[in-house]
Parts: C-alpha cells; structure tokens; sequence
C-alpha cells in the first residue's frame, strides 16, 4: 500500500467516531476498494502514482466520507450499547422482583396488566435487548418502554401497595431507568426512519 | 433500488457494485465512490443486506448480499417503480 492510500485511510479512522472494531472494518473495506480501483486503472493504461492518485480522488474527501458513515452508525456507538444492555440487566432484575412481589399480594381485584403486564413486558423487552440490541424491533419497542416507565411513575403508589410503601422512590428510580433505556433504544428510530428506500 | 438489484444476482463487494452499475447503465450511473459505503451500510443496518468476509483472488473482501426483507424491499420497490413509469409513459403518450 503506498503512502498516500496509507494517509487517506489515517485520515478516514482519525475521522470516524465509530468503535475500533468497526473503524478497523471501514479501514479494511476501503483498502480493498483502493487496491481493487488503482488495479483497474493499472490494468486500462495508468501508471501506479496515477491509478493511485486517481483511485484516492474517485473514493472522494477522507472527512466526508467519514461524516457519512458516521451519521450511518449514529446511536450505535459501543459505549451506548453497553449501557443498554446494563439497563436492560437491572430494570429486568428489577420487573423480576416486582412480579414476585406483586403475584404474594392476594387482591383479585387489582389491574393485572398493570400488575404483571407491565412487568413482564420489561423482562421480556430486557432479554430481548440483550439478545438482539441493534434489530429495529428492539429500537421500536423503546418507545414502549419509555411509556411503561411513565406508567410505572405515575401509579407507583399501587405498585408500592403491592411490594410495600418503603419502595415508592425506588420504584421512580425504576420508571425513570426505563425511560432512560427506553429513550436510548428509541433514538435509533431516528436512524432507519431517515433511510430513504428510493433509488439510493 | 439499485444497489439492491445488483446484488440480488449473488453476494458481491462495494467496488464491483459500482462497476456493475456503471456497465448496467451503459455509464449512466457513474456514482462517486465514496458514496457507496454509507449506503450499502445504511442497508445493512435496515436489514435488507448482510455482509461478510469473503476470500477472492488472495484477497479479503467485504461481500453483501441481500436478506430476505431485503428482497421483499426490492420487489415492493420495483412494482411501485413499474407503475410510476407506466404512469408517465400514459401521460407522455396522451400529450402527443
């Protein structure tokens, strides 16, 4: 690889604000690009310093190409995903216990999506999210999630009823997780819905 | 679209797409180069392609192809092209 293909993929990683291991995959991908470009204008007559060069100009501006990727990658970042799937651990942990505690309180009577639903919702969005953490069920149920969190907000003196009125400020700090996991899952909508299904 | 009929014939790397757009357009479809990859990312992260490493000619290479969604996406996509051009063609042709 010569200097200036080696300084234009520099120029592309520094550039990237995606992790190393997808950084590492651009760089590759573009160097095959570069090799198998700079070959076919070999193969048509260039010298190797022109079908580099011209190779290098055809693939466009190192920065924008990056701009571009990393609007492509956006919301998926791996420290994001990290967190969404620690989220997803401890809210999960969390509607666990609070299915426990809320199926030893007797009353028939009381709202049963509410009192498992919700719950079980969470658990299953959790194990979800740690299975599959980019599939675009998983961003779409964020928005799920971030309601359910409301909910849990709002009637958390009936959930405190059933796990006991000591919870109440913790079953917030739950709703508000929630939401957190929720929104962060949810953001990544923003990304597929700008994916333009027309001619690209 | 596009993108996604050329791969449609079989598993295939960034720069022959660009290549097989170019010689399928007759030279139409001289897309920059640099613009392929967000797209070809894009739809990957939509679902309608996979990529992979591949073995060719001694040399490692990225290979997309398309995924089920990706195929419906492609036939949705040529049916509604059919009828956009059938609809211009009746327009043109009734105008003459």
């Amino acid at each position: 690889m010569s200097d200036s293909m080696r300084s234009f993929l520099e120029a592309i990683r520094t550039t990237l604000s995606v992790g190393p291991r997808r950084a590492g995959r651009i760089a590759r991908e573009l160097e095959d690009h570069l090799e198998s470009s700079a070959a076919m204008l070999r193969a048509s007559g260039r010298t190797p310093e022109e079908a580099e060069r011209e190779a290098i100009t055809r693939l466009g501006s190192p920065e924008s190409l990056a701009h571009a990727l990393n609007a492509v990658h956006k919301g998926d970042t791996p420290r994001i995903k990290t967190w969404r799937i620690f989220l997803a651990i401890l809210t999960s942990l969390s509607a666990l216990a609070i299915i426990l505690y809320a199926l030893s309180a007797p009353e028939a009577s009381d709202p049963v999506a509410l009192k498992i639903g919700a719950p079980l919702a969470i658990l299953v969005y959790g194990v979800f999210t740690v299975l599959w953490p980019n599939s675009l069920l998983n961003h779409a149920g964020g928005v799920g999630v971030v309601l359910i969190g409301l909910v849990i907000i709002i009637c958390r003196e009936l959930y405190a009823h059933w796990i006991g009125p000591s919870y109440e400020a913790p079953i917030i700090v739950i709703g508000l997780l929630l939401m957190l996991q929720g929104g962060l899952s949810a953001v990544n909508l923003f990304n597929h819905a700008a994916f333009d299904s027309g001619v690209v | 679209m596009l993108l996604l009929a050329v791969i449609r014939d079989g598993a295939t790397h960034g720069y022959a797409i660009i290549e097989q757009l170019r010689e399928r357009s007759g030279g139409t479809f001289d897309l920059p180069e640099g613009t392929i990859y967000p797209a070809l990312h894009r739809l990957e992260r939509f679902g309608a392609v996979k990529s992979r490493w591949a073995d060719a000619g001694g040399r490692r290479r990225r290979v997309y192809a398309l995924t089920l969604s990706g195929r419906r996406l492609l036939t949705t996509e040529e049916r509604g092209w059919d009828l956009f051009t059938k609809a211009i063609g009746s327009v043109l042709r009734s105008s003459s």
